[in-house]
């Protein structure tokens, strides 16, 4: 069979009207995650005019722009072009480093006893392992302010929920396959639920909105207790029965 | 903050109605979806039957059933599809523009179809916005306000002129537009769909989905007749085993496979990444149709290339008097 997600180049598409999708090969790599950022700046740049929006994705990005200003045919070849001359290597993190505190416990962290039991690990352990890496934010989306972070430790590895809980609280903090998030509203969901942090994931402005979290960020979550949780403005929602 | 008078007083299904406008077009980077109307056909008819800006505010009404009283003199016009309005208890044509006085009782009837229609006033809505579009800001109220600059008394004679004139044309052109019966939907494939072998593309074009109850501006779900299952089954598989792990964003329109059951076709209120198998994307204009379908009609698939997609878009904005521009 043909090796359609796994190009060794990036592949090309105009999915619709007024988006072209780039694609780099199916892994979370942060090098390649540079190289994503380096092009959609440059495009930015470029085709200031012609680009409207992009967004990011853990291998991918994909771009708005305006078709009436461009051929297709120039848009390709700009952006081949620009690809042609992306950096083989970066060196260092461009991004922020954002730090999160976390109160994991039973009853914040709603998956914690499960996730303990399914990895094989204690519920320490299984905290340790959170709170010692530092992530990068692949993508931003689902819902305003949602960050994909990335790798999780091979031990936390866990598929997602079979059935996704209806409402999951917001600020809560939780894990599905290689990634970890922060749900910044409360919104249906089906990670695994370690934690809840204080800290908001987005702020809304008067025309808008600021997230805590930009793509291309590192993110390292820790420890706090359950008093600080509540000085610091966290609201403990505990899971009904 | 312009000085605004209420327009309109809702006195019955305020919780189908809500101000729209074309979206927004710069904030999917932080996951916030472009939004807007449903149908950008039935909104733009309206503002253009009063010469607003096409991109002017105005109200979405679902599945009608409605009824407001006017609190100035006002224009209005209303478009969908045959929907049946009154005015003063008196039956009034739609696809026109519409002379109200204070005090006058409008009542659009519940949509014997389509599910859309759409109410402009002259200027458009006033409403504050969050990233440049009134969308989401002004849901299931009772009153909608105009600024006082835009309230205008009286229409110029090539105004009535166009109003009555084009009516019945546009009727007609409505009909047209809007399909009675299957919707034969043309995509723009993805790089997987042509690189499927032509017999799991014929299967993909001979399905017939019904679409289903839990659809709305998020997305439509579409279920496959059941006759068709190892079509589906067969197309299914192939698609999974090709599509890889990783979330990647999303397009209006992507028809996404997340079981050989349902697929569901991405609408405006959609999430900006997904991570299901898709084939390609709806163009624009057979969403609009789309939009304006109820469950329990049937829809299909026809491959159609992006630049075929963007002149029949192209057409359609400029029929409308959209020439598309950032909203910046």
């Amino acid at each position: 069979m043909s090796c359609l997600i796994t190009p060794t180049q990036v592949t090309i598409e105009f999915t619709s009207e007024d988006t072209v999708l780039l694609t780099w090969p199916e892994i979370i790599d942060n090098q390649q995650h540079q190289k994503i950022l380096w092009l959609d700046a440059q495009l930015s740049k470029v085709l200031a005019e012609i680009v409207l929006d992009s967004v990011i994705g853990f291998n991918s990005i994909m771009i708005v722009y305006q078709p009436q200003l461009i051929s297709l045919l120039k848009l390709k070849t700009v952006i081949t072009q620009l690809i042609s001359k992306t950096p083989e290597r970066f060196e260092a993190t461009i991004g922020n480093t954002i730090k999160i505190p976390v109160y994991y416990s039973t009853e914040s962290g709603w998956d914690l006893a499960q996730v303990a039991k399914s990895t094989k690990l204690t519920k320490e352990q299984v905290i340790n392992l959170h709170s010692n890496d530092i992530y990068r934010a692949y993508a931003q989306g689902f819902t305003p302010g949602f960050c994909y972070l990335a790798k999780l430790a091979n031990q936390l590895t866990l598929p997602r929920k079979k059935v996704p809980r209806t409402k999951v609280p917001a600020g809560a903090v939780a894990i599905a396959g290689q990634q970890s998030a922060v749900y910044p509203e409360a919104t249906p969901g089906g990670w695994h639920i370690l934690g809840q942090t204080p800290l908001p994931m987005f702020q809304k402005t008067g025309s808008g909105l600021i997230t805590t979290i930009k793509v291309g960020d590192l993110v390292q979550f820790y420890p706090i207790t359950k008093q600080e949780f509540e000085d610091q403005g966290g609201q403990l929602i505990s899971e009904q029965a | 903050m312009p000085t605004t008078s209420t327009a309109l007083i809702v006195t019955k299904g305020q919780e189908r109605i809500s101000l729209q406008d074309l979206g927004r077009q710069q904030n999917l980077s932080i996951g916030v979806p472009s939004s807007g109307v449903a149908d950008e056909h039935g909104y733009l008819r309206a503002n253009q039957l009063l010469g607003n800006k096409a991109n002017a505010p105005a109200l979405e009404i679902m599945l009608g059933g409605i009824q407001f009283t006017a609190q100035v003199d006002c224009f209005i016009a209303i478009f969908g599809i045959a929907p049946e309005i009154n005015v003063n208890d008196k039956a009034v044509p739609h696809c026109q523009a519409l002379q109200l006085k204070s005090g006058d009782q409008v009542s659009i009837s519940p949509l014997k179809q389509g599910i859309y229609c759409y109410l402009a006033i002259t200027g458009g809505f006033f409403s504050s916005t969050w990233f440049e579009s009134v969308a989401g800001q002004c849901e299931h109220q009772t009153s909608y306000q105009v600024e006082n600059s835009q309230i205008k008394t009286g229409l110029t004679k090539s105004d009535e002129s166009f109003a009555t004139k084009k009516n019945k044309q546009l009727i007609q052109a409505s009909r047209n537009f809007y399909s009675q019966e299957k919707l034969i939907t043309r995509f723009i494939p993805n790089t997987l769909y042509e690189h499927l072998d032509d017999a799991i593309k014929n299967d993909i074009q001979s399905l017939t989905f019904v679409i289903d109850n839990q659809s709305n501006k998020m997305g439509y779900r579409l279920n496959r007749e059941s006759e068709e299952i190892a079509h589906a089954n067969r197309i299914f598989d192939h698609i999974t085993q090709l599509t890889g792990d990783l979330s990647k964003p999303v397009n209006f329109g992507q028809i996404q496979l997340p079981s050989d059951k349902q697929w569901i076709v991405l609408m405006k209120d959609r999430q900006t990444m997904g991570g299901y198998p898709t084939i390609g994307t709806i163009m624009k204009t057979d969403l609009f149709r789309l939009s304006q379908m109820r469950p329990g009609q049937q829809i299909s698939f026809i491959p159609i290339s992006v630049e075929q997609a963007q002149m029949q878009l192209s057409m359609f904005y400029q029929k409308l008097n959209l020439i598309k521009t950032p909203l910046k």
